[in-house]
């Protein structure tokens, strides 16, 4: 009895002690999302918002992230980050006014130590520390989860009907078959977007994680004889949005993944 | 009396060394002018929006998207020139892509290497001044006549890009029709670290605004900074930034580069006055 109760003195103890102090750390590292930054020139077709809140969701739901804010910010502060094209672009008129070009060479734009734009900034480049921080601080969270939008692609697929053409010609017989899809093409239309999905610590401004995602949708017909069409020949919206779910999802998986593996120099988990 | 000359001293000497630190571009302005040089350098920060602002082909997003080792692709380059002959070589990966100029004839040409050594591509015959290359295992190249129209035009390019422009900056070939941007010296000085520079600026009257900074190191050009900004309708701008490492810039064109590596056959069908 008196064992028992020795055991489990230090156990509790111990759960005081420890286990503890780390829940408490897990438990004080929340994040929040960022609006996507979208630099392509669709960028009014509010693609970037469609798909900060498709990824948000999507992470969110997998319970592996603690969330501070169930929507994508886009506060002010968020709007300066994205405009550092604006901002250089007054500096630089600036300096033409003083006839002094220093703070557009020596400054943080050309230190390869800092990310030109959160857009380009890669893994271990720090972006906009005091920005970042204020968002953080604005917040209350201590990681930012920031997507852009690098680009759409679009092109044809493999033409499958092909593969089915030559399949029947090893078949014996199959005549009508064969006569059918001889005089037959078909169509594989892609649509495909390419993004960049990052983590920055709000204390340094840091990117601490950083991977790209490309996915595509596709629609299909088949011509038989030049006469009947089947399937659908165009890339719709409804394709347009099946790509951004697929990203979103690869996007979401891709750092929830990462954060379960603890492959972050952070414990983001919850 | 004493403050006066003091003064008239010290403007003197302020104009004197401004003068002296904004000649030292005329070096090298002299040796492109005589066409007489080699320059290697390498290419440091190229803008990644470049390749992913608009809808691409779905292999090359593909492919873009997924490699890693596209991602800030600096690359090193060399430039020879030798009179109306020139040698320009950019390094894309384990690709250099190489281009001689000699004689009146363009050979353009792959250099890259494999587990059995040094391997050349050349243009395939018959694609006059299309850099298709032909399979590995070609190794030769057919040459194609200078354009002299665009050069008239728009005067010597070497290099291609920005690379090109801070060229152009430096020595403008004034007989060329369309000349192009006119930059003008905008500011020198010296820089805490020992460096001194020299700022060139062009400026459209829409707004656009173009800025190249030229390092040097106890006069020598050792580094080139730049950034262009371009004002769109809507009232935004779009900028981009580059910066180019100098390496060696001398007078002395390097001739080895100007001969075609001896594994790359000559196949030209030259026409009847020959080269």
């Amino acid at each position: 009895m008196k064992m028992k109760k020795t055991i489990a003195t230090v156990l509790a103890g111990a759960c005081f002690c420890m286990p503890l102090h780390a829940s408490i750390a897990v438990a004080s590292s929340p994040c929040a999302m960022l609006t996507f930054s979208d630099n392509t020139r669709f960028k009014q077709i509010g693609t970037a918002d469609m798909l900060s809140e498709l990824v948000l969701e999507k992470m969110m739901n997998s319970g592996t992230l603690n969330f501070k804010e169930t929507k994508p910010l886009a506060t002010n502060a968020v709007i300066q980050l994205y405009d550092e094209d604006g901002k250089m672009y007054s500096t630089i008129n600036q300096c033409r006014a003083t006839g002094n070009y220093d703070a557009v060479f020596e400054g943080r734009q050309f230190d390869s130590a800092f990310a030109r734009s959160i857009d380009l900034a890669k893994e271990g480049d720090v972006v906009e520390p005091e920005l970042i921080k204020q968002i953080g601080q604005e917040s209350g969270v201590k990681y930012l989860i920031q997507g852009s939008i690098d680009g759409y692609s679009n092109g044809e697929g493999t033409d499958a009907l092909a593969y089915v053409g030559l399949a029947l010609a090893a078949i014996q017989g199959a005549s009508l078959l064969k006569s059918l899809f001889g005089s037959s093409s078909s169509k594989e239309l892609l649509f495909g977007v390419s993004c960049t999905l990052r983590v920055i610590d709000t204390d340094t401004g840091k990117v601490i994680w950083q991977k790209k995602g490309y996915e595509e949708s596709s629609v299909s017909s088949v011509s038989i004889g030049n006469k009947v069409t089947i399937g659908q020949e165009d890339v719709t919206t409804k394709t347009f949005y099946a790509a951004l779910n697929k990203v979103a999802d690869s996007l979401a998986n891709m750092l929830v993944e990462d954060v379960k593996q603890h492959k972050l120099p952070v414990d983001m988990g919850v | 009396m004493m403050k006066k000359i003091l003064m008239a001293g010290a403007v003197s000497m302020l104009l004197a060394s401004s003068s002296a630190m904004a000649g030292q571009l005329d070096t090298y302005k002299n040796m492109l002018a005589n066409k007489q040089c080699t320059i290697k350098y390498e290419y440091i920060y190229q803008d990644e929006r470049d390749k992913f602002v608009t809808d691409i082909n779905r292999y090359v997003m593909k492919y873009t998207a997924k490699s890693e080792t596209e991602e800030k692709p600096n690359f090193a380059g060399v430039i020879v020139l030798s009179g109306d002959n020139s040698y320009t070589e950019r390094e894309l990966g384990p690709n250099h892509y190489c281009e001689i100029k000699k004689d009146g004839y363009v050979y353009p040409f792959k250099r890259f290497e494999t587990d059995k050594g040094i391997k050349y591509q050349g243009n395939k015959e018959g694609q006059h001044g299309i850099l298709a290359f032909g399979a590995p295992s070609d190794n030769k190249v057919e040459a194609h006549p200078v354009n002299d129209l665009r050069e008239l035009r728009y005067g010597n390019e070497y290099g291609g890009g920005e690379i090109a422009t801070m060229l152009d900056v430096i020595y403008k070939d004034e007989t060329a029709l369309r000349p192009g941007k006119v930059y003008w010296l905008a500011a020198s000085g010296s820089l805490s670290s020992g460096l001194t520079y020299e700022d060139y600026q062009w400026a459209g009257a829409n707004g656009d605004v173009d800025l190249i900074r030229y390092y040097f190191n106890q006069g020598a050009l050792t580094k080139i900074a730049s950034v262009h900004y371009v004002k769109k309708s809507d009232g935004s701008v779009s900028g981009k930034h580059y910066v180019v490492n100098i390496k060696e810039f001398s007078s002395v064109p390097d001739e080895n580069y100007l001969k075609l590596p001896e594994a790359l056959k000559d196949v030209t069908k030259y026409d009847k006055e020959g080269k």
